[in-house]
């Protein structure tokens, strides 16, 4: 039997083996070893809180994202997806069909050809159906060239000699390829797009070369000949090329039990199945946004400090105290020192204390972001935050004046221009101060991919916080409501902030953000003595829509 | 020694040891299969270690319905030529028609009395566009068509680059048989 030259230089290389070259597992084994060893990026120096908070992101971000594909995923049963129907076999099908008049059914002798248009719609038993993932709008026509009746079997080098003697002539009545229905129904998909995918695709691709082991009787050619489709990334393309034994399947968004349920027992003479990850996330990748700017929703909630400098109302608070009422601090200090200040408040309640703990911030606003570099994006956001801290006190203040009864810190350091107060104790009152800031921060992102869909953020800038207002409230103090003209907070303050989270690809347009974030100021927020640095520590978690 | 199928197993659970053994089964062969698309051994190493990367990484992508030797150099095949139209090396394809209508050659290229060095020295000697296409057509079996896909050119293009490649191989062959033929005689 004679070869041809191809088959003369396929023998030639077969099972060729050349040593491999020195230092390459090396170099592989580090490189499986870095990618083993990922950061994922729990290690924060210093602070546990940061660990915690960057911990619960992660376990969130992956329980979103597992939520989300689980629930994002049709079944193949219930999916309300568009179904184009095939005909199962010339011998079998019952098909509602009709002559076909196109000229590449023409060209076929032996059988007629049949054309059978599937619409979003249920099929009956007589006829297979390809599931059409997500694409409630997609249409298929797909035509029946031929078939050839015979039980004669098929092997890769028949298959072969097949091609070898039909090829040329069999081209020319080749119907159009994936690339061209593909491209001429969707325009925005570039050239480089498409390309990109079938190379992409090609990268596992499995050849079923070995396996051909076809029912001529089942072989029938196929031609996809009309596709509308509002999203033909997601729609599966049956396109038959080559000859006119050989029917090849190019099932581009097909998932594997998609494959496993086409009817048609086509040869694919190329490994174009085993496509399903890789294909679907070129076609997401074809259908992605331009992903250059955004626009968010976002709230926050998180524990709430002010940090106000204790040393400094400590020391004030007690000069004042000792300077002001009517006996010594000194004497009221129990008799027998108790090393815990607790308990010493509990055996001598009157002696003086002012005590703050930390409240809960809750913000919400508007964000706005544009992509500067690759990773790089620069955003602002526009939020109302609301915090509020919890004060416990038994020193208060009377305005001989006005008989006003405020605390004593109130009256030092919030309360603007000259008072006249008297300091007194009480029995303790716990008081809620409540802030409102309007807060406009900036900053720049580096955002990367960590997996399909999820990618994290790290961002790191400033905030200009407007102070809009305060109110106190208590048992015994008089509710007071404070503004920059009132009091003694700054109207304008700033802070620096920064920040991890992650960005979840919930859609083609929309992300849903989860972020830890760390605002504290960076000048004082009062123009008393008093060090007034708020500190936000929590979480921001909101929704983008991304263009 | 282990089979495929035990070995593949033992790589998806990520044993080191099956991994290395995964290589050293076919790093020859793959390593020969980069020589044909990739002139510059450097740079055929470096394909061969990022396809074997992708390998490692997409095995549990492995359907198992076809020898994973076959599915392993498609992964590399892909490689390379990711690897040659980043380096532009396909750019050089010309749109000039060749045909091998008018070269006479035996049938019988002889292609068993030379080794495979002298081989892969002639197919490296191909234009870098000529062989990339020789070596799909020829020797991987992939269709005009495919090419065409593949490469983002015409298929006329790959049928003319092959025919160049066709041609000057049986000259080189020939030349070779010839010298051959004056050595012995």
């Amino acid at each position: 039997m004679k070869k041809t030259f191809e088959n003369q230089w396929q023998e030639a290389f077969r099972d060729v083996d050349v040593p491999a070259p020195e230092g390459s597992w090396p170099w592989i084994e580090a490189e499986l070893d870095k990618k083993k060893t990922r950061p994922i990026w729990l290690l924060w120096p210093g602070s546990n809180v940061f660990k915690y908070a960057a911990a619960c992101l992660l376990v969130l971000g992956v329980g979103v994202y597992m939520f989300t594909q689980n629930t994002k995923k049709p079944s193949l049963a219930q999916a309300d997806t568009a179904r184009a129907t095939v005909e199962k076999s010339p011998n079998t099908a019952e098909l509602n069909t009709e002559k076909s008049t196109t000229q590449t059914a023409a060209a076929s002798t032996e059988n007629s050809t049949k054309e059978t248009t599937s619409k979003a719609s249920g099929a009956s038993e007589t006829k297979a159906e390809i599931p059409v993932l997500a694409n409630n709008d997609a249409q298929i026509t797909i035509k029946k060239i031929k078939s050839e009746p015979s039980n004669q079997q098929l092997t890769e080098r028949d298959r072969k000699l097949a091609l070898a003697s039909s090829g040329e002539k069999s081209s020319k009545n080749e119907p159009k390829s994936v690339g061209n229905n593909y491209e001429t129904t969707d325009k925005a998909i570039s050239d480089e797009r498409v390309a990109s995918q079938t190379n992409v695709k090609d990268d596992i691709g499995v050849s079923s070369e070995n396996n051909l082991n076809i029912q001529k009787s089942e072989i029938t050619k196929y031609e996809v000949s009309d596709i509308s489709l509002t999203q033909p990334g997601e729609l599966a393309q049956a396109i038959i090329t080559r000859n006119e034994q050989i029917a090849r399947l190019d099932l581009r968004g097909l998932d594997s039990k998609a494959l496993a349920s086409i009817p048609v027992k086509a040869i694919l003479p190329r490994p174009y199945l085993s496509v399903e990850d890789f294909t679907k996330t070129d076609l997401a990748d074809a259908k992605k946004p331009k992903d250059k700017m955004w626009f968010g929703l976002l709230s926050g909630v998180s524990p709430f400090n002010p940090s106000y400098s204790s040393q400094t109302i400590a020391a004030n608070f007690f000069s004042e105290v000792d300077n002001s009422m009517a006996y010594s601090v000194k004497s009221l200090v129990a008799p027998s020192p108790s090393p815990d200040p607790a308990a010493a408040k509990t055996s001598n309640p009157n002696l003086p204390y002012d005590e703050f703990s930390n409240g809960i911030s809750r913000n919400y606003g508007i964000e706005i972001g544009r992509k500067i570099r690759k990773n790089w994006t620069f955003a602002g956001i526009l939020r109302v935050s609301n915090a509020r801290i919890n004060q416990r006190t038994n020193v208060f203040s009377v305005d001989k004046n006005s008989g006003n009864v405020n605390t004593f810190y109130q009256s030092s350091y919030s309360n603007s221009g000259n008072t006249n107060d008297q300091l007194f104790t009480a029995i303790p009152s716990d008081n809620v101060q409540r802030f409102r800031y309007l807060q406009v921060p900036v900053f720049v992102a580096y955002q990367f991919p960590i997996i399909d869909n999820l990618e994290v953020e790290f961002q790191m800038g400033v905030s200009n916080d407007i102070f809009l207002g305060s109110k106190i409230t208590g048992d015994i103090i008089k509710e007071t409501n404070f503004t920059n003209r009132n009091s003694r907070f700054k109207m304008l303050n700033f802070s620096g902030l920064g920040g991890m989270g992650f960005n979840l690809k919930v859609s083609r347009n929309w992300r849903a953000v989860v972020q830890g974030n760390f605002q504290k100021a960076i000048f004082s927020g009062t123009k008393s003595e008093l060090d007034f640095r708020p500190r936000f520590l929590g979480i921001n978690y909101g929704l983008r829509y991304v263009m | 020694m282990l089979d495929d199928k035990s070995l593949l197993d033992a790589c998806l659970k990520g044993v080191r040891t099956a991994q290395y053994q995964l290589y050293e089964r076919y790093s020859g062969k793959l390593y020969a299969l980069c020589l044909r698309y990739i002139k510059d051994k450097d740079e055929a190493k470096d394909v061969l270690q990022n396809a074997f990367i992708k390998i490692y990484e997409n095995l549990d992508k492995f359907r198992q319905d076809c020898p994973l030797e076959a599915w392993m150099k498609r992964i590399v095949v892909n490689t390379a030529l990711r690897s040659i139209q980043n380096q532009k090396q396909h750019m050089d394809l010309e749109q000039a028609e060749f045909s091998v209508n008018g070269i006479e050659y035996s049938e019988n290229l002889g292609l068993q009395e030379l080794n495979h060095g002298q081989l892969l020295d002639f197919i490296q000697a191909l234009p870098d566009g000529c062989r990339t296409i020789f070596n799909l057509y020829a020797i991987e079996g992939y269709k005009h068509q495919e090419i065409a896909e593949m490469l983002q050119i015409n298929e006329g293009t790959s049928k003319s680059q092959y025919a160049r490649a066709k041609e000057l191989l049986i000259k080189k062959i020939e030349a070779e048989k010839n010298r051959l033929f004056d050595i012995e005689s």
